[in-house]
């Protein structure tokens, strides 16, 4: 694998991606909004769930940027059968190895989601006044691994959908059960029993069980650490099932 | 001698032999008896030479800084060697010194093959200079064998018109080269690189322009030439200017900064094609490069493809327009069947192919006649004869046609040429199958070549009202 091309292929991705500014701005503007409209509702979920001292903030914030992060499943997920739209697909895998293509076109979206995450947490935190009783630097580590985790599971729908309305349904889908089931949208504690038994199979419950513990119950470093290696684990498996099914030649028709 | 070796017959080694095995280092600090320390213009590393799977031997430049000359010729990475040739680095001459192998040493020719012929087993093996060599290659998908055994070779400064029809195995085997799809069997050497064993090295030296377009359209001109210069490898200002040099070869300076997007359909072909180029590719494979092109943009393209061809680069041309493999002055590998029938320059083609072809299109049913002195194939409604002499076969086939005659929509006599060549060994008409991308207004008109060609190439061409 050459290092050169990969970063070639980056540099290239980030152009496509900041030729479309809109999206970017839209995917940390709309979260914000959401966090303001729904603050109240999950201050009274908050406080019926036990906790004081919390104005609502302490699960809108988290559970909308954990939320939003699965929004990049569609965006990124498009650009690969953008290349075939466009008849470049083929001519990018001629000048290098599937694997730089690859991790060329996900590198920039992996900054990005990163810092979006970063953003929604520090914009969230200052502006709704968010009462976090942990540290919240120590949330930080699971930004990048969020990341990880969105783009393995994008790179793995895009292995096994060749029609872009494929992509967008099934990404959809995983997006709101995701949110739904892993205590994005309410706490996990206030879901339904079946819920909550299969809350620990969706990614985004690790997250949000990491952010509770330190914004909600004050735990440190520690608390973090569990969640992460469990997300780097959905990452890997979204992984390897993506690289038994991905076909370089496989056509991805956009209709 | 079981093995081959190279002679030091110049340089401060001189007398001394290099002995050849699996791989042989050259170079100031390589290992082994290709290490020729007194040579102070070498690289450390400089050049090596490989044995490949058929037992042949590729020379390899190692990123030196004074090059690696063969025959007096820089090679651009790696060449295959054949006994005689003499390979200069620093100040270092070395020949080479193969295992007798009659049929390698033969192929110094450009032969015209037909498939059958006692010639068609030579061109399984490489010539030194080939740029594009392949021998035997096969793929198969499920039961469905697309390649049966292609033989090619092309060398630098060659252009090679790829004739097929449609599922002749065009498509698969550019991907083999490519190295997009492997080969079940056989040898692709892209400039001495093994494609089948190292598609990406392969590739390298590889410059593709596929049929259907492929551009960024939200990236500019520029933005477009330059990402796939810097994927073939060019570095620092030469990826820009090497962008405005192919720019301005295919009159695209005036929207060199326009979004790819808002280009007409004629200047996308261009920028297509133009992105297959720009990092001047030793094997350039263009795929239909001028489908759908107004007059403009097919001319501007075959004048580059000649002028890079007169640079020395090897061209494998596709396409549908016969009279623009004339134009181009290319050899020509017909593809059959998945299989290489028949492979040549036009000017031996015709002469081994003399024979002229009457045409008569009906209304209806061609009819099935008789006639002394040709050989007749009905296909549909229209009834071909093979004959060496369209004029006389014409008037006897008239003749015999009796009540027929009124359903008789066209006559054509079709002279020796590229198209009849094709018709008498197809039994098809080329021009007949043209692809279906079309052009922006009348197919005449975006294939004016292509339709000044019948003409020509008839001695009596007329249709009823």
């Amino acid at each position: 694998m050459s290092s050169r091309r990969l970063l070639i292929i980056a540099r290239h991705q980030t152009k496509l991606l900041l030729g479309n500014p809109g999206a970017l701005v839209i995917f940390v503007i709309i979260p914000l909004l959401t966090m303001v409209i729904m603050k109240t509702t999950q201050k009274s979920a908050l406080l019926g769930a036990g906790y004081r001292h919390v104005n609502g903030a302490e699960q809108v914030v988290p559970g909308l940027t954990v939320m939003f992060a699965f929004f990049w499943l569609v965006y990124v997920g498009r650009t690969f059968f953008a290349e075939h739209a466009w008849g470049t697909w083929d001519r990018l895998q001629m000048m290098a190895s599937t694997t730089e293509v690859v991790i060329g076109k996900l590198l920039p979206s992996f900054v990005v989601i990163t810092l979006q995450m970063i953003m929604l947490f520090v914009i969230g935190d200052l502006a709704l006044g968010m009462d976090s009783k942990g540290s919240m630097a120590t949330l930080l580590i699971l930004a990048p691994t969020m990341a990880l985790c969105v783009l393995a599971l994008t790179f793995a729908l895009v292995s096994f959908c060749s029609t872009m309305t494929q992509l967008d349904a099934s990404s959809n889908l995983l997006m709101l059960v995701f949110a739904s089931l892993g205590g994005a949208l309410a706490l996990t504690a206030t879901l339904p029993s079946w819920a909550q038994s299969i809350a620990p199979a969706i990614p985004s419950h690790w997250a949000m069980q990491a952010s509770t513990d330190v914004i909600l119950r004050g735990e440190g470093f520690g608390a973090v650490i569990g969640p992460t290696a469990v997300l780097l684990g959905f990452a890997a498996l979204f992984t390897v099932l993506a690289a038994i099914r991905f076909r370089p030649t496989d056509r991805k028709l956009v209709s | 001698m079981s093995v081959g070796e190279l002679r030091v017959i110049a340089g401060p080694a001189a007398g001394t032999d290099i002995p050849l095995g699996h791989t042989v280092p050259i170079g100031r600090a390589a290992e082994g008896p290709g290490g020729l320390g007194g040579d102070e213009e070498l690289s450390r590393n400089h050049a090596r030479v490989v044995m490949l799977g058929d037992g042949g031997y590729a020379l390899e430049d190692l990123g030196s800084t004074n090059g690696t000359y063969l025959n007096g010729w820089r090679i651009p990475a790696s060449q295959l060697l054949s006994t005689g040739d003499r390979i200069q680095v620093g100040q270092t001459v070395l020949e080479v010194v193969l295992p007798a192998d009659p049929q390698r040493t033969a192929m110094r020719r450009r032969p015209v093959i037909l498939a059958g012929t006692p010639d068609a087993e030579e061109l399984r093996t490489p010539r030194s200079q080939a740029t594009l060599y392949a021998s035997g290659v096969r793929k198969a998908y499920g039961e469905l064998e697309v390649l049966k055994g292609v033989d090619l070779e092309i060398e630098p400064g060659e252009v090679a018109g790829l004739l097929g029809h449609n599922g002749a195995g065009k498509t698969t085997f550019v991907s083999c080269v490519a190295g997009l799809r492997r080969t079940d069997s056989g040898t692709i050497l892209v400039n001495g690189v093994d494609a089948t064993t190292d598609p990406l090295k392969a590739r390298q030296h590889l410059g593709i322009a596929p049929q259907d377009l492929g551009i960024y359209p939200t990236l500019t001109v520029r933005g477009n030439l330059e990402l796939f210069g810097e994927l073939g490898g060019l570095r620092g200002r030469e990826v820009a200017k090497r962008a405005e040099e192919v720019g301005e070869a295919l009159s695209l300076t005036p929207k060199f900064d326009a979004p790819a997007g808002t280009l007409s359909g004629g200047q996308q072909r261009r920028l297509h094609t133009g992105m297959a180029i720009v990092c001047k590719p030793a094997l350039l494979i263009l795929d239909e490069p001028t489908v759908g092109a107004d007059i403009r943009t097919r001319q501007e393209i075959l004048d580059l493809v000649k002028g890079l061809a007169e640079e020395g680069h090897a061209i494998c041309y596709s396409t549908h327009y016969l009279p623009e493999i004339e134009q181009l002055g290319a050899s020509v590998a017909l593809l059959q069947g998945g299989a290489i029938i028949a492979r040549g320059s036009i000017a031996e083609l015709v002469a081994m192919n003399s024979t002229q072809v009457v045409e008569l299109t009906f209304d209806g049913p061609a009819p099935e006649i008789a006639v002394r002195g040709g050989k007749v194939v009905c296909e549909g409604s229209v009834l071909r004869i093979s004959t060496d002499n369209a004029a006389a076969m014409a008037a006897a086939a008239l003749g015999q046609l009796g009540g027929h005659t009124m359903r008789l929509r066209n006559i054509e006599l079709v002279r020796p040429s590229l198209d009849s060549i094709y018709l008498t060994l197809t039994e098809q008409r080329y021009s007949s199958e043209e692809p279906g991308a079309g052009g922006d207004g009348d197919p005449d008109e975006a294939h004016p070549i292509a339709a000044r060609a019948v003409l020509q190439n008839s001695g009596l061409n007329f249709k009823r009202p």
